[in-house]
């Protein structure tokens, strides 16, 4: 595992030399202090809908960041020929693999947690309330999605040819996932046969990455999600995530490196 | 033939100025002749203003039901909004619905009764928290987006009057009437709030007269009429009238009132109070 771990802090030391992240940030506070100058019909107290854009930045912010970073890990190693004495360390591919998602993960566990720190400065300038059990529950939850992510894009980059179609085609699936997930069962039951059965299929077997979007009862502060809950959407983030990893690490060990 | 670097950039440089100065004046003329102000929001929305007006108004809606709120595959979807119906008359409209049960049904599986613990499935008002003055910000997004939409301004107008801002709900309506200056529920919702105030009732009688020729310009020539704004209108300028003492006017207006009223024998019982007051010999 030491080796997985010495992988991932390359990953981590990686965000920090991008200027990705940097940028996203900025541009994320920038917004968010923009639209929080204005004010509507001479009213200051309004602060929801500030959370609601500061937590939509976050959001597509971290997808970008976990998706960007995750794809290239592999292709970048391969194209700079640097996974050649890597794996001669020794280091087996599943360490690889590992240590990779590892990486991302943390390194995206970094930016959420400085994202989340602006949110709670901003909302709480602002309304002058810390909820801070609420905004640690949802950056957790987040980051527990993003696991799932992060290793699909993992496998995507063993399957597609190059970062760039790997990470459009994995923030059209989350994407399409956040938006239509949790509705896919209640459509196909208005479906004729086959499309039913595919569509029910196919409901349950996707990851549910809407599961873990707690925004809404951050912004229209409705308390907690019961940590029973967190516990099992845990437990779930972690399956697909296994299965993910472990898929990708099947392709890996037979995938031909010099080509 | 060989041309340097330098003279090709220096010509593009030349065209490309060329063309902004010609461009420039023919954009502001095009804005001039569109007659409405090009904000920042206007200029990056483009051709879809209405479309996120739209979205942005019925995310007010969502706000006021504090994120309770059906999606767009959640058949119990109604065509008119909450808030519109909140602010349209006070009407129990609302509360009857919610009766027959919210739009959330029984989970149709595990990773549905999963996904509920992370969503909000109480339901409840904002004006009960008393904190009306979160979803403004999209009323007044909205209303940037889509000056045309009258019922962004109706319904603004509302809760800010409702939050004790009779200015800003005075001046939204005012920018309502200016955007669309033949709008019967703009000069409806003017004059009512105008009728509230002792020393503006001519003002509001003005209006509320507006309202109702309006009101026949535009539904009265329509196969079918919405006549609910057609009798709270006469009703307004009825009452309004008789308070003036113009009971002839009020008469004429009661029974346009009368007509579509839901409470015929109430409006009838205002009539023969008002003949009555007629046929007294004045003093």
């Amino acid at each position: 595992m030491n080796n997985a771990f010495a992988i991932a802090g390359v990953c981590i030391k990686e965000l920090y030399r991008r200027k990705d992240f940097y940028v996203l940030f900025v541009l994320s506070f920038l917004i968010t202090v923009m639209a929080g100058s204005g004010s509507f019909f001479h009213d200051v107290n309004a602060s929801r809908y500030l959370k609601e854009l500061c937590l939509l930045l976050i959001w597509l912010s971290a997808l970008v960041i976990a998706v960007t970073t995750a794809a290239r890990q592999i292709p970048a190693e391969r194209e700079q020929r640097t996974i050649f004495p890597l794996l001669a360390k020794p280091v087996s591919r599943w360490q690889l693999i590992t240590g990779k998602f590892l990486g991302c993960w943390f390194a995206t566990g970094i930016a959420l947690v400085l994202f989340y720190v602006l949110l709670a400065l901003i909302s709480g300038i602002r309304e002058h309330e810390w909820p801070l059990m609420n905004y640690f529950q949802a950056m957790w939850m987040q980051w527990v999605m993003l696991a799932i992510v992060i290793a699909m894009t993992i496998l995507g980059s063993i399957v597609f040819a190059a970062p760039s179609s790997n990470s459009t085609i994995i923030i059209v699936v989350v994407v399409g996932i956040l938006f239509l997930g949790g509705y896919l069962h209640q459509l196909a039951l208005g479906m004729p046969q086959p499309s039913q059965t595919i569509a029910t299929v196919i409901y349950f077997i996707m990851p549910h990455l809407e599961l873990f979007d707690v925004r809404s009862l951050i912004v229209h502060e409705r308390g907690l999600v019961p940590w029973w809950a967190v516990g099992e959407e845990c437990l779930y983030a972690l399956t697909y995530s296994l299965f993910f990893l472990y898929a990708a690490w099947a392709l890996f060990r037979r995938k031909a490196l010099n080509t | 033939m060989k041309t340097a670097p330098v003279y090709v950039l220096a010509l593009l440089l030349t065209v490309c100025f060329t063309l902004a100065t010609w461009l420039q004046p023919l954009a502001d003329r095009l804005n001039a002749n569109n007659g409405q102000s090009q904000t920042l929001l206007n200029q990056v929305m483009g051709g879809a203003e209405k479309l996120f007006a739209g979205l942005f108004f019925r995310k007010a809606d969502v706000y006021f039901h504090s994120g309770y709120y059906p999606s767009i595959f959640d058949s119990a979807r109604t065509n008119e909004m909450h808030i519109a119906e909140e602010a349209g008359n006070g009407s129990k409209l609302h509360e009857e619905k919610e009766e027959g049960g919210g739009f959330l049904k029984k989970p149709l599986d595990w990773i549905e009764a999963l996904g509920r613990q992370s969503m909000n499935t109480v339901h409840t008002h904002l004006d009960e928290t008393g904190k009306t003055a979160e979803m403004l910000p999209w009323l007044r997004i909205s209303a940037d987006l889509d000056p045309q939409n009258v019922e962004t301004y109706t319904v603004g107008s509302f809760y800010l009057t409702e939050m004790g801002k009779p200015d800003d709900a005075e001046n939204f309506l005012r920018e309502g009437l200016r955007n669309n200056p033949d709008s019967c529920e703009i000069q409806y919702e003017l004059g009512r709030f105008y009728s509230n105030k002792t020393n503006e009732q001519p003002r509001a009688l003005n209006l509320l007269s507006l309202a109702l020729n309006n009101w026949q310009k535009q539904e009265g020539v329509k196969d079918d009429p919405d006549y609910t704004l057609q009798t709270k209108i006469a009703s307004h300028l009825s009452l309004l009238e008789a308070q003036r003492g113009d009971y002839s006017n009020a008469l004429v207006h009661m029974k346009i009132w009368k007509a579509h009223a839901p409470d015929v024998d109430g409006v009838q019982q205002r009539i023969d109070e008002l003949k009555a007051k007629m046929a007294r010999p004045a003093n």
